[in-house]
């Protein structure tokens, strides 16, 4: 099965493939060219998605769904206008009426387009090689949903727990063409057809009395790179452990974070990973100064920011993250050993401000550098602090320091004299990752973490992928008890 | 079991006929093209009946499809962008497990298809442990019809109409000095729904969903400036007299442009204020109605969810504090005996509100808190089915109040929230009128409320001031407050009256994928006591 | 259990397709995007704002129409264009719409939007009305800057609705002048007015005007002079400035051209003496480069390639210089649209060139390393694509010099480009105490500045115009 070739085969049905294949999608761009009226360029647009989805509660199946749409966005650009609509019907009928849609909207649209004459040719985008598709995701029948999540629920079931849990598997296909590069989509405004799958896997094991709760949880492209029954195991294990947890007073501890509580907490420095804001505006986190002479913001690329044995990067490349090709995807580091190192911008200002092309992508995916220490050794080594499994409800409460609120979830416990003593009721916690970031004391091995796609609705960024270490980190900030178990 | 080429040929040359054609042009069966045919044309029930039809000799005890044709109007004050799909899903019961699927194309090949692949999802399930499900009894809906009442279609209306109102808004707003307009975008939906079930219910209904953001930003000075967004434009069930009408009880008192005026006054008011900063500590509190209904919603609104009490939410948005359902049903003290909370989908212009669900069960309003005590929760049939007993010792019917609901046919139904009141209080106070009553205090305008995961504590961060001898003096600078849901409602001191009640649209995400329903959540401001004032930045 | 399930599916299936053939006109999915009328129903209007939307959507749609067949932004600009009628249909929209808001009836807290409505409805004697109305209504207390608020607001209106009335904007200048209030506003308002009336070719009344403001600033003290509210005069580009453009206006361009037609050193010692004679200050503070000698035009491209063994200006020739940046004029999105804003002065230089076969037109420029979304060019690629796009604009016997600007960048990795100036533009820059960088430059013969405009100077051709029959005079004259 090669990148971005499409589905290997189709299921059997002949009414319908689950994703639209490469041929099927340049049919119906063709043939929604075919039917613009008054000459100008058109663009389609063509998106389709899969899910399989089981759901369960209570340790049985609640739903097992097949699902599956399309997405067709066509504009048309007429006379000195563009229009476009978005609708998902295939048939001539529906394809031709968007098509008249599109015109319609061309001729009332607000900005006058007018290519001036004498412009250089439209530069060819190059793609990277990603890692998107994983047969082993795409194969999944129904039947083996349902065995794997018989055989989640079983062991929670049979200590007396109540499991709870989401198994999805998804594909999707995204294409975006222009009549006048149909056979050749190489503007980087256009997207050749590229195909992806994504896999997801995450229960939560509770006790009959909701006084403990345990999660786990991962999610990739490979649905045989994740292995259900580890996380079984691991959401009843930190449900037994969570069990009647007791009251702690809120203040600065020492945390262990286990990778899926520095993804999270990462999240906050993921979204504000661009360029343009701290340069203009000296808004967000990493704006520095104004440099009044050269009337723009000095910003602290360059300057280290994070504790320097943080790097993260990205490859897109990298089997473990791949995320879906754009002409923009390059390699990237963004923290080099603590160094900010790069910040995310488009090709406009790759071009203009930098002389370079293409664009940087934002932090959307990622690779975090780590160590070599177990969490148990974490453990071991700390006097008295915290075990955090996942952080939950996260809020920024300020852009500059990246200073964010949110709760603790499935499992706390206390470490007194390198040993786990109790649970702990969860916390609320006022911190910033970058402060957190700079007061590492170990790190572990990076490991993929829970990231799936948080929008069903946004089919165009499927993949988030992380790789994260476990973390010791002091002087973490609670602020609050709270009784939500 | 898959239906292969093989298979259609041998089953007939009609059939052969029907397969030869290849995707996509399945879903254009008819000779020649032709238009959408309206909802309630009989055509459409003979495509939902065959899905069930499929369903049914595959095995299914209980099968419903759902039909639905969605449009999506986007209006700026100088363009338009229309977006229209259509969706068909089917839900099939067997031994107690529920299978669904669903896809874009109405056609009777993918309806039997659709209705095959319902069934194997549940059989695949049922061949585990047992599940029981009981669905409490609904009424046939032979064949009804329903669409929403609006006053002006918003799909009927000239979108130049639209685009002059909305830049006028603009003009308007432009006249006045410090003032302009940071958003201003409307939004139309229009949903035609069938649902048939293989109880015989058959019926069809069209909804209207009106929305808009209307930002406005006021610039006193380099520091002082703020933004508002003008009441009334949050999700509604209604036309485009969201916008035109010049008074919409419950909504607003004005026109949209006298809002503007009033709230850039009350804002310029707001801003000259001296600014203090945060003094921790406990305080009367006067909630405007707008954090109030955000509190109630993400409360209550929440934790009655039946569901979700019982942990069909755990691995998504959480549990409930409610967490004995059964056993706090008609005791547990969930608020002050002030405090009543009523449901229901009926109410005109809410953005919950139909004629049946997505079960066909015709909703009825019922109140979930009554005079402070936990009376009821939202419920599908399935669900009505766990409260059997408890219902059956209050002397209660059994019987689905009618939440189920899902954005589009394409996604499964799940319990959502119906619309929401908070029974205001019998004196005819309003906000500026609670803050007078309170000699020491503060006044929060505007929360935004992020709860926990078993919808029990929460933070809420909005506009804060100070309340000295009734009035307000200061705004107080990076003010957040701490609460617990029951201790909050418990300290329920005064409720603004009928006049001062205002709807709320609100927005959700429930289940796993996210699905994305609206309600409504109607409350007036109310008073407080001993609400905790912190500053959310100050760290340990 | 498997040609069971076979043969039931097999039945559901035919059930399914005779359902189908019985349907014959079968529920097929066809999505509509329907319009419906998209009639206004202007009577349904209750708002002046709405009407003002209206009528502005209408002209918007006409001017949208009309681009699909002329191009304005090539068409030698038109100054009678603001007084000229607006189309029949913007009119009628307007009318239409205000028909319910009656004159003396209408509520007088619409005064500004309403006033523009009447004016776009041609309803000139309501307008007038309502401006008596709102006059005569404002409150007792501080009513003499109350007035002069609502005449401001009036006279801005009057200025900006088309067609421009002039005469009304002057009327109530003229009533606000017996108010007294604040001298500086009123500089404002009359040099708007001056410049309104100069833009449409008005000079009889420009000069009238012109006269108001001269004497007004005249009058000024000095404290008002050095205030802030002073220098903000003009968009900012200072009191001084604003009132030396009304003696312009009122010395007047036949003057000014007697004055080139002598010599440039003549029209020099007229703008110094100007300057000094409204400002106060020396002559030599004159802020315009006239009667400096223009700096030879270095660069590093040239085209054609011959231009390069020409020194520019050229002697013995009138030289147009301009100074520009493609990075100002081409702009584009991550859609792939590409825009010019610069057509204007483009295709004015190109009428100019046509009209004025020796005049000597260099366009000088620098690279930026980047052209619009093509990949990093270097200098000689970007000099070349510089030249591609100017010569679509057919500018007779234009060259292009193209200077490699020096850059630096900042430290890795932030790595933003920072432009130096190229020698062209520090020879060129002139810069004076105001914010003012010229972009063009008229030089005359004996390679002196004449003139120092902005991007583009509607009247440079009459300036052109004179340098020419100097020289033919003075040819003429050595002739015999």
């Amino acid at each position: 099965m090669r990148r971005g070739d499409g589905p290997a085969r189709l299921v059997e049905s002949a009414s319908s493939a689950r994703i639209l294949s490469k041929e099927e999608c340049d049919a119906i761009a063709r043939r929604v060219i075919g039917f613009a009226r008054g000459g100008g360029e058109t663009r389609v647009r063509i998106l389709s998605w899969w899910n399989g989805e089981l759901r369960w509660a209570r340790n049985r199946v609640s739903l097992a769904s097949d699902r599956r749409d399309i997405r067709v966005e066509i504009s048309r650009t007429v006379g000195v206008g563009r229009g476009s609509v978005g609708e998902n019907q295939l048939d001539d009928a529906s394809l031709e009426a968007a098509v008249r849609g599109a015109e319609r909207g061309a001729v009332l649209s607000p900005n006058i387009l007018r290519p001036p004459p004498g412009m250089p040719p439209l530069p060819h985008a190059t793609y990277p090689r990603t890692a998107l598709w994983s047969d082993a995701t795409y194969a999944v029948t129904p039947e083996t949903r349902g065995e794997v999540a018989r055989a989640l629920v079983a062991p929670a079931e049979a200590q007396g727990m109540l499991s709870a849990g989401y198994l999805e598997m998804r594909a999707g296909s995204l294409v975006s063409v222009s009549s006048e590069r149909l056979t050749d989509p190489y503007a980087p405004w256009d997207v050749p057809y590229a195909s992806w799958t994504q896999a997801q896997c995450s229960m939560t094991v509770r006790d009959a009395q909701g006084t403990g709760s345990g999660w786990a949880g991962l999610s990739g492209s490979d649905w045989g790179k994740i292995d259900g029954v580890a996380l079984a195991a691991r959401a009843l294990e930190k449900c037994k452990a969570s069990q009647h947890p007791v009251s702690l007073e809120p203040g600065r501890y020492t945390v262990i974070l286990e990778p899926q509580a520095v993804a999270d907490l990462m999240e906050l420095v993921a979204a504000s990973m661009s360029r343009p804001a701290p340069e203009n505006s000296g808004a967000g986190p990493w704006a520095l100064a104004p440099d009044e002479a050269l009337h723009l913001w000095r910003t602290k690329l360059g300057l280290k920011v994070l504790d320097e044995r943080i790097t993260i990067s990205h490859d897109p490349a990298d089997p473990a993250l791949g995320i879906l090709a754009e002409p923009w995807m390059q390699p990237v580091t963004w923290f080099d050993k603590g160094v900010l190192t790069n910040l995310a911008f488009d090709r406009e200002y790759a071009l203009d401000q930098l002389n370079v092309n293409p664009g940087l992508r934002g932090m959307v995916g990622y690779r975090m550098s780590g160590g070599d220490t177990s969490i148990d050794e974490m453990i071991a080594t700390t006097a008295r602090g915290l075990l955090v499994t996942r952080f939950s409800d996260i809020r920024r409460l300020d852009e500059k320091s990246l200073l964010g609120t949110g709760l603790t979830r499935d499992g706390l416990w206390l470490i007194e004299h390198g040993k786990i003593t109790k649970a702990v009721k969860n916390f609320r916690f006022t911190e910033s990752p970058l402060f957190a970031l700079n007061a590492i004391e170990q790190l572990g091995v990076p490991v993929p973490v829970f990231r799936p796609v948080k929008d069903p609705y946004d089919a165009q960024n499927p993949l988030t992928p992380a790789i994260v270490p476990p973390l010791k980190v002091r002087d973490f900030s609670f602020t609050s008890t709270i009784d939500a178990i | 079991m898959n239906l292969t080429r093989r298979n259609l040929l041998k089953a007939g040359a009609l059939a052969a006929a029907a397969a030869a054609i290849p995707r996509p042009l399945l879903a254009q069966l008819g000779r020649t093209p032709e238009p959408l045919p309206p909802i309630d044309d009989p055509r459409l029930k003979a495509l939902a009946s065959s899905a069930l039809e499929t369903a049914r000799a595959a095995g299914a005890v209980y099968a419903d499809v759902r039909l639905t044709h969605s449009r999506l109007r986007t209006f700026w004050p100088v363009y338009t962008a229309d977006d229209e799909s259509m969706e068909v899903g089917v839900r099939a019961l067997m031994d107690g497990y529920w299978g669904f699927a669903s896809g874009p194309v109405w056609s009777p090949d993918e309806m039997a298809r659709l209705g095959r692949e319902a069934v194997h999802q549940a059989k695949v399930n049922a061949l585990g442990k047992r599940r029981v499900v009981e669905l409490a009894a609904v009424p046939v809906v032979a064949s009804g019809n329903w669409v929403m009442p609006v006053a002006i279609d918003p799909f009927e209306i000239s979108p130049f109409e639209v685009q002059d109102f909305l830049t006028s808004l603009d003009l308007y707003c432009g006249r006045i000095p410090d003032s302009g307009l940071q958003q201003n975008f409307a939004f139309a939906a229009v949903q035609e729904k069938a649902f048939a079930s293989t109880e015989g219910s058959y019926c069809t209904q069209r909804f209207y969903r009106t929305e808009g953001s209307l930002i406005v930003r006021l610039q006193l000075t380099k520091e002082r400036a703020g933004n508002f967004a003008v009441e009334g434009l949050s999700p509604a069930g209604m036309g485009w007299e969201l916008y035109t009408a010049e008074r919409i009880p419950r909504l607003r008192e004005h026109s949209l442009r006298e809002e503007i005026r009033r709230g850039i006054e009350e804002l310029r008011e707001e801003l000259l204020l001296p600014v203090k900063p945060v003094d921790v500590g406990r305080y009367d509190a006067v909630l405007d109605a707008p954090t109030v209904a955000s509190l109630v919603d993400k409360t209550l609104g929440r934790a009655t969810e039946l569901d979700r009490a019982l942990g069909f939410e755990a691995n998504a948005g959480g549990t409930s504090y409610l967490t004995d359902p059964f056993g706090m049903l008609g005791s547990y003290q969930a608020g002050a005996p002030a405090f009543t909370l009523t449901a229901e989908r009926s109410e005109p212009g809410a953005v919950a509100t139909v004629k049946w669900d997505d079960e066909g069960v015709a909703p009825d309003s019922f109140t979930l808190v009554k005079d402070g005590v936990l009376t009821d929760f939202q419920t599908t049939r399935e669900s009505a089915g766990w409260m059997k007993n408890s219902y059956a010792k209050a002397g209660r019917p059994v019987r689905s109040h009618g939440c189920a609901g899902a954005p589009s046919a394409v996604e499964a139904p799940l319990q959502q929230a119906p619309n929401l009141t908070l029974v205001p209080g019998r004196e005819a106070h309003d906000f500026d009128a609670l803050v007078s009553g309170t000699a020491r205090g503060i006044a929060i305008k505007g929360a935004g409320i992020d709860m926990d995961f078993q919808h029990s504590s929460g933070l809420g961060i909005g506009r804060v001031f100070e309340i000295k001898n009734g009035k307000r003096v200061a705004a107080i600078d990076s003010a957040g407050f701490l609460f617990r849901a029951t201790e909050l409602w418990k300290a329920l001191h005064a409720t603004g009256g009928e006049a001062s009640l205002r709807r709320y649209g609100m927005m959700t995400e429930k289940g796993e994928p996210a699905e994305r329903c609206y309600h409504s959540v109607t409350a007036a401001p109310v008073v407080v006591k001993d609400l905790t004032l912190i500053d959310p930045q100050r760290k340990a | 259990m498997r040609s069971n399930v076979r043969t039931h599916y097999g039945e559901s299936l035919l059930i399914a397709l005779l359902a189908s053939i019985v349907l014959t006109q079968s529920a097929a999915a066809q999505m509509r995007f329907t319009w419906p009328d998209t009639t206004v129903q202007l009577s349904k209007y209750s708002t002046v704002e709405q009407c003002l939307a209206a009528t502005s959507r209408v002209s918007k749609g006409l001017a949208r129409r009309e681009a699909l067949t002329l191009w304005r932004d090539t068409m030698p600009r038109n100054p009678r264009e603001a007084l000229e009628p607006l189309p029949a249909a913007v009119t009628e929209t307007a009318r239409r719409c205000a028909a319910p808001f009656t004159e003396p009836t209408a509520d007088l807290a619409d005064f500004a939007p309403l006033l523009a409505l009447y004016l776009y409805a041609g309803r000139d004697s309501d307008a007038a009305a309502l401006v008596t109305r709102r006059l005569a209504a404002v409150p007792a207390k501080d009513a003499r800057t109350a007035r002069a608020a609502v005449s401001d607001t009036a006279v801005d209106i009057y200025l900006t609705t088309r067609p421009t009335r002039l005469d009304a904007a002057e009327r109530i200048l003229l009533s606000r002048a017996r108010d007294g209030a604040d001298r500086i506003d009123r500089l404002d308002l009359y040099a708007r007015l001056m410049t309104a009336a100069n833009d449409v070719g008005d000079t009889v009344r420009a000069r009238r005007v012109a006269g108001w403001v001269v004497a007004l600033s005249d009058s000024l003290t000095k404290a008002e002079r050095e205030s802030e509210k002073f220098e903000k005069l003009g968009h900012g580009s200072g009191g001084k400035l604003l009132v030396f453009g009304a003696m312009n206006v009122l010395t007047g361009l036949p003057t000014m051209l007697d004055s080139l037609r002598h010599s440039t050193a003549s029209l020099e010692a007229l703008e110094r003496s100007m300057w000094a004679r409204v400002t106060g200050e020396r002559p030599e503070a004159l802020p315009s480069p006239v009667g400096e000698r223009a700096p030879a035009i270095t660069a590093d491209y040239w085209y054609p390639a011959e231009a390069a063994s020409t020194p520019r200006p050229r002697p013995g020739h009138v030289s147009l210089l301009i100074l520009f940046d493609h990075d100002a004029c081409l702009k584009w999105n991550s859609a792939g649209d590409t825009k010019d804003t610069c057509p204007m002065a483009l295709a004015s230089l190109r009428r100019l060139s046509e009209r004025f076969p020796t005049l000597d037109i260099t366009i000088v420029s620098g690279t930026h390393g980047s052209f619009l979304y093509a990949p990093p060019p270097t200098p000689t690629d970007e000099a070349d694509m510089i030249r591609k796009w100017l010569e679509t604009s057919r500018i007779r016997g234009a060259a292009i010099a193209v200077s490699s600007t020096p850059f630096w960048n900042l430290p890795r990795p932030d790595a933003r480009r920072i432009d130096r100036d190229t020698p062209n533009a520090t020879n060129y820059a002139f810069r004076t105490s105001t914010k003012w960088t010229y972009g063009s430059f008229l030089i005359d013969q004996d390679g002196i500045i004449v003139a120092a405009h902005g991007f583009f100077e509607p009247d440079v051709g009459k300036l052109i115009d004179v340098l020419m029959h100097r020289q033919q005079q003075k040819e003429a004259n050595e002739a015999k």
